[in-house]
């Protein structure tokens, strides 16, 4: 299967160069397929798997409504949330605690958060990684 | 040794009764559970390995008594020991008081050193074998971590490891000839971090230790903090032993404790799910070897079958992103029938391209000449404890599939390769050919997959779907207390098992009747073979050294749990 040195000679590169398409007929095929490609996709990424995110309406405004179940069913406790007075919502997440289980999106009634790889990972600049309102809805720094 | 007799339960229960004098005796959910004395300890286990064959030390966990006060202070041991033969599972239990000292039970099983160093680091249960040294720790951690009425505290000054030492005749001197070598924590054929300290002669290894403890999580005193449902994500995260095992054994024991009945189409996928995981494990390790020896060509046939099995790992949602599957009573969601279709019709290729990675090994000379190393005789291997591949590469023929079957088992057609020498090549041949049985037994599932359904819903927890919520508010009620709390344990001792791709693996849960267990503790194959590695590796040549490590597939984070 594997072409020798043999095979390059004059007369027989056909066969070589087939030998060498048979080898790579899987990674040929599944470039076209693109089955593979979407756990490639991220390799770039510092961090593969996502971390997450707040949702918005069309106003630009947060859905969540504050019913703290993914506060509590979360297993690394890492979120947090607060409600003031005027029923406002206001959301912590500490990403270094996050461990992307997907637990808080399978919980959330009203599909308020989600995870979503992101573009500009918080590494060693912030302090303590715990993202505030703000950042949890935009992806910037 | 005489392997003829049968000895039933009953006969079991009366001759011991009549031999250990002044015990109270019991049997309850198919266990039978023995109470003694503490000092009758020793006599006790020696009678029951010696004369009722009960040749497998499974584990020994300690907890402190639930009736606990500040000056009665009571410790619990439990044995649990199990005859090969016809896999028959006993109950050995003790209490200690605190200044009371634990017998030594090494001689008998060469793992029990290590038990009894973890039974001092955590309890603080000293013990005749004058062992007390930590085992999982740091140095800098005082005070006796699982104890319920302990808390311990960190020293924050860094300290460094006194009582690493091979023995008092081997520590070097100037005058002395012997050679050391330090093998680890951090090295390229390593892919876990542990560290042997070894003596050698010429170019043969003599007497060693091992050092663990790199990476604790202390996973075992945040599971008493946390609910199951929490456990269950945790476990899928951890991913100690291979993939998915971990979330399916907790899920078979919540579901033993709280008597969930599952259908045969749950089964049958958790099966599928197992036997990727084997597969996926023994691919690795023989990847791990080639990459070592530098096989070129192997190593490019093997690509090639990584490539294609990673097809698979995604269709099934199992790659390490993936999200978690698995939950008590079933799953999230039904498995694809465009998955069973892909599956089915590629899993023939993917056979013979694994034979032709066979061919390029099994019978050349070179890589034959490479294993040939490190022969351990069945009688060895049940004396230090392996299981697994492992144990069937040295002959003997001991898998829980086969042995006490769970789940569908019992009705797939399979076979148990074996061994002849126990080598390293032995090793590669166990897990090559339980390959083939694997995609024999995913073929047969899979052919024809039984009708049912994927989720079953119990009495205890009042589970809704995400589509009923706006029915009513009662179902938003439900849905909170399913999701922040789990499901409520009822007041049980518990040990669950299940055949891992390296050895049998199990769960053992004390629970009170409450949302979070008592104790919990995961038992695995590699902390017994560590524990004996010193005497596996003994007058073995340095240079295979390397090689015999990823023959044996160890995983350190097992052990550091």
């Amino acid at each position: 299967m594997i072409p020798r040195i043999g095979d390059f000679r004059k007369n027989s590169i056909g066969s070589a160069a087939y030998k060498v398409m048979k080898l790579m007929s899987t990674s040929i095929k599944t470039l076209f397929l693109g089955r593979i490609k979407s756990s490639a996709k991220n390799n770039g990424h510092p961090r593969g798997v996502g971390l997450p995110m707040l949702e918005v309406n069309q106003k630009n405004k947060i859905i969540c409504n504050g019913c703290k179940i993914c506060e509590r069913a979360c297993p690394s406790s890492c979120i947090e949330v607060k409600l003031s007075h005027h029923h406002e919502v206001k959301m912590n997440i500490d990403y270094s605690r996050c461990l992307s289980c997907f637990v808080c999106e399978q919980v959330c009634p009203i599909n308020a958060i989600t995870l979503k790889a992101r573009k500009h990972y918080l590494g060693g600049k912030d302090k303590y990684l715990v993202i505030c309102q703000e950042k949890l809805v935009h992806d910037e720094i | 040794m005489n392997w003829t007799f049968e000895y039933s339960k009953e006969i079991l229960v009366r001759e011991f009764n009549r031999l250990i004098e002044g015990e109270v005796l019991n049997d309850h959910e198919g266990y039978c559970t023995f109470s003694i004395k503490n000092k009758n300890l020793h006599d006790s286990l020696k009678i029951l390995k010696e004369r009722y064959q009960f040749l497998k030390l499974v584990d020994v966990i300690a907890y402190s008594s639930p009736a606990v006060t500040v000056t009665h202070d009571e410790i619990e041991l439990v044995f649990i020991l199990e005859r090969p033969v016809d896999c028959e599972i006993i109950f050995l239990k003790t209490s200690f008081e605190r200044n009371e000292q634990v017998a030594d039970f090494s001689t008998l099983w060469q793992i029990g050193d290590w038990y009894l160093r973890e039974i001092f680091e955590f309890f603080g249960l000293s013990n005749t074998a004058a062992s007390n040294r930590q085992l999982l720790t740091h140095d800098n951690v005082k005070g006796f971590l699982l104890r319920k009425n302990d808390t311990g505290e960190v020293i924050k000054a860094p300290t460094y490891r006194n009582a690493f030492k091979i023995s008092s005749a081997v520590v070097p001197s100037v005058n002395s000839t012997q050679q050391w070598f330090s093998f680890g924590p951090f090295h390229s054929s390593l892919d876990n971090q542990f560290r042997i300290l070894m003596e050698i002669k010429e170019d043969r290894i003599g007497a060693s230790e091992i050092e663990i403890g790199y990476h604790h999580l202390g996973l075992e005193k945040k599971f008493e903090e946390t609910n199951s449902h929490g456990i269950l994500h945790l476990l899928h995260r951890y991913k100690c032993l291979s993939g998915n095992t971990l979330p399916i054994l907790w899920c078979k024991t919540v579901e033993e404790i709280l008597q969930i009945p599952i259908t045969d189409r749950i089964a049958a996928i958790r099966m599928l799910y197992l036997e990727i995981d084997r597969i996926c494990e023994h691919l690795l390790t023989i990847n791990r070897m080639l990459a070592l020896t530098a096989n070129d060509v192997a190593l490019a046939y093997m690509k090639d079958v990584l490539r294609m099995f990673g097809e698979y790992m995604y269709h099934l949602g199992l790659s390490y992103a993936g999200r978690n599957p698995h939950r008590f009573g079933g799953f999230y969601q039904d498995i694809k029938r465009e998955t069973v279709v892909f599956i089915l019709q590629s899993i023939g290729k993917f056979e013979r391209k694994v034979r032709q990675l066979e061919n390029q090994l099994t019978k050349s000379i070179q890589w034959i000449d490479q294993l040939k190393t490190n022969e351990i005789t069945s009688k060895d291997a049940m004396k230090y404890g392996l299981e697994g591949p492992n144990l069937r590469a040295c002959g003997v023929k001991y898998d829980l599939r086969k042995n006490a079957p769970y789940y569908l088992y019992d009705e797939v057609e399979f076979e148990i390769p074996l061994g002849a020498y126990g080598n390293a090549y032995d090793r590669y041949y166990v897990r090559m050919h339980e390959i083939y049985e694997s995609v024999k037994i995913i073929s047969q599932i899979l052919d024809n997959i039984p009708s049912g359904q994927y989720f079953m819903q119990s009495d205890h927890s009042d589970m809704t779907e995400k589509d009923q919520l706006n029915d009513s508010e009662l179902n938003f009620k439900k849905y909170d207390d399913y999701y922040s709390n789990g499901p409520k344990l009822s007041t049980k001792e518990h040990f669950s098992r299940i055949e891992n791709a390296r050895g049998a693996t199990g769960i053992f849960i004390k629970s009170m009747g409450d949302l979070r267990p008592y104790r919990f503790k995961l038992n695995g194959p590699t902390y017994k073979l560590l524990a004996s590695f010193q005497e596996i590796i003994r007058h073995d040549n340095i240079k295979r050294l390397p090689l015999l490590l990823r023959s044996f597939d160890i995983n350190i984070h097992e052990v550091d749990r």
